[in-house]
């Protein structure tokens, strides 16, 4: 373990149509508990949560954003130095999951990401929760788009039953370790690492 | 108390006025509606102020907001005022309309942000059950969908409101409970948001990012200490206080302490809630500097003691110089003041 230097900090920032549950998979991933959902978020939400990833501390750094349009006037500020996109939809709901796309592109336009076609993006087909019947998206249309725009890895939750959710952001974890790493060594290295998180607190490993 | 809110549901549908800037209006609408009330219940003094003849109102409305600087309008147990509709009709001048206006645009069907509202309205105040009790999901639907309608309808070319955005259901709901109709709340909920906050509901929150800049700036001039803290934590408000902006405080419950912080608000301007949100801030100061992440503080406030947040945000609003005042003041409705703003942000970090 390197201890000797600041603990890493992963930025993870969770975007997709409102009302698609990302509050709750981030309570969830974070809590290990579901609330069903108070209020919609208004501009923007952070948990930081501590893990350990094959021997390297870190702590990740959950951000859960508004899923209306109106506050991506907002995403400047929220989406620069992340170091991985998580994109959800509502598997009950079509809109949501046409919009994965575009939620993708708006998140390089904002975030001005300088290699895209290497950051890291999970997405995430939320709600399996619910009746057979009243699903829309079957795994096999997710899964196409995810390899058209790239490969990306896919998962289907449910932060309701915690199903999933742990994998899907042990991924997210993974990707954005690696994503961190690769920058720590470019010159795009900007102000998105060394914030938080006090150089004095290693022994703490909240898994 | 199910019959009295029958009586005021059947009220609505006749074509009395909702609501009203004159007084002579007021009385008639005071009397007629508590009658019932009236036998079993002492008018208190603001309430006989309300229903005595007024001639000049400039005068007449300082004289409403000192009462409730000094005695704040009554509890009793767990009802909320039964008057403070009035209150804030009047505190807002709020323009009387026609129910059947109201049921036009009702009328008119879905709006373009229906679905928005729809996902929305069913998550508000979700956990309070004394509102889930009072006011139903259906009618929050309704009233925001009007408000969108004419906003849409009315104003096609007016691209400087938005017709619905998140947090609306929010402002919606503290007015919607406390309104003994619906045409009631539309109104009131209209006025305050193209009259009295239009800053706020633009298309891209122009008013609400100023907001939360005036929150940094007015956090670092009075709390330096804790400011900076929050800041090498990269806690700017535009994180953690923007919901508290763009709803005037109602994201934080209990909602008895948020009606009666927008008395407050609603009798010496809603600029004022800059003020609270940094003295809801500093009422947590020694967790937050003793935090390392004081974001988990900061995601919900600590639950909302309107006295408490009043009196100490009085105390620091001497030390804030006048120009800087001012914007705080011109905030919710003045579109010119942007390059102002960033000025002195500037000049801050500067000094700093």
């Amino acid at each position: 373990m390197s201890n000797n230097r600041k603990k890493t900090i992963l930025k993870v920032i969770i975007l997709g149509d409102s009302g698609v549950g990302k509050t709750s998979l981030m309570q969830q991933f974070i809590n290990g508990k579901f609330s069903q959902q108070y209020k919609a978020t208004i501009g923007a939400d952070f948990l930081p949560k501590d893990l350990t990833i094959d021997d390297k501390q870190v702590t990740m750094q959950i951000w859960d954003t508004a899923g209306q349009e109106r506050f991506q006037s907002l995403g400047v500020a929220f989406y620069r130095g992340s170091d991985c996109c998580v994109l959800v939809y509502d598997v009950t709901n079509t809109k949501s999951f046409e919009n994965v796309q575009s939620w993708r592109d708006e998140f390089l336009i904002q975030a001005n990401i300088k290699d895209p076609d290497n950051f890291p993006f999970v997405v995430i087909g939320n709600k399996i929760d619910v009746e057979e019947n009243k699903r829309l998206i079957s795994s096999k249309k997710a899964q196409a788009l995810c390899a058209n725009l790239g490969n990306l890895p896919y998962f289907e939750t449910s932060a309701k039953e915690a199903v999933n959710v742990e994998q899907a952001f042990d991924v997210v974890a993974r990707n954005a370790l690696q994503q961190e790493e690769s920058l720590e060594f470019s010159d795009d290295y900007t102000d998105a690492v060394n914030i938080h998180v006090d150089g004095d607190n290693y022994g703490s490993c909240g898994c | 108390m199910e019959h009295k809110r029958d009586l005021s549901r059947k009220s609505s549908h006749s074509k009395m006025r909702t609501s009203t800037s004159s007084h002579r209006l007021l009385n008639r609408k005071a009397s007629t509606l508590s009658s019932v009330e009236r036998k079993g219940r002492k008018k208190d003094s603001i309430e006989r102020f309300l229903e005595s003849d007024q001639t000049v109102i400039l005068s007449s409305l300082s004289q409403l907001r000192y009462s409730i600087l000094c005695e704040g309008l009554p509890r009793n147990g767990d009802e909320s005022c039964p008057y403070r509709v009035y209150v804030w009709s009047i505190l807002l001048r709020a323009e009387p309309i026609e129910t059947d206006y109201y049921v036009s645009l009702v009328q008119h069907g879905e709006s373009n942000s229906f679905t928005k509202i729809h996902n929305d309205a069913f998550r508000t105040f979700k956990k309070d059950q004394t509102f889930s009790d009072k006011v139903s999901n259906g009618l929050l639907i309704r009233i925001l969908n009007s408000y969108a309608n004419e906003i849409e309808l009315i104003h096609p070319n007016n691209s400087n409101l938005s017709p619905y955005v998140q947090g609306m259901n929010i402002l919606l709901a503290p007015i919607a409970y406390i309104s003994k109709s619906e045409p009631e709340a539309f109104c009131l909920f209209k006025r305050l948001l193209t009259k009295i906050i239009p800053m706020y509901v633009t298309p891209n929150l122009s008013g609400v990012l100023n907001g939360v800049k005036l929150v940094d700036i007015i956090l670092e001039l009075v709390d330096s200490k804790l400011f900076n803290h929050l800041k090498s934590k990269m806690l700017s408000a535009k994180i953690y206080a923007l919901p508290s902006v763009l709803t005037l405080g109602a994201c934080t419950p209990p909602l008895s302490e948020v009606l009666e912080l927008w008395d407050f608000l609603f009798s010496y301007g809603v600029h004022l809630n800059i003020f609270f949100i940094i003295s809801q801030v500093i009422l947590i100061r020694e967790d937050l500097l003793a935090s390392k992440n004081p974001m988990t503080l900061l995601r919900e406030f600590p639950k909302l003691e309107a006295k408490k947040v009043v009196k100490l945000s009085m105390s620091f609003v001497k030390a804030i110089p006048t120009d800087l005042y001012d914007l705080v003041v011109r905030h919710t409705w003045d579109p010119s003041i942007d390059d102002q703003i960033d000025e002195y942000d500037i000049t801050g970090r500067n000094r700093s």
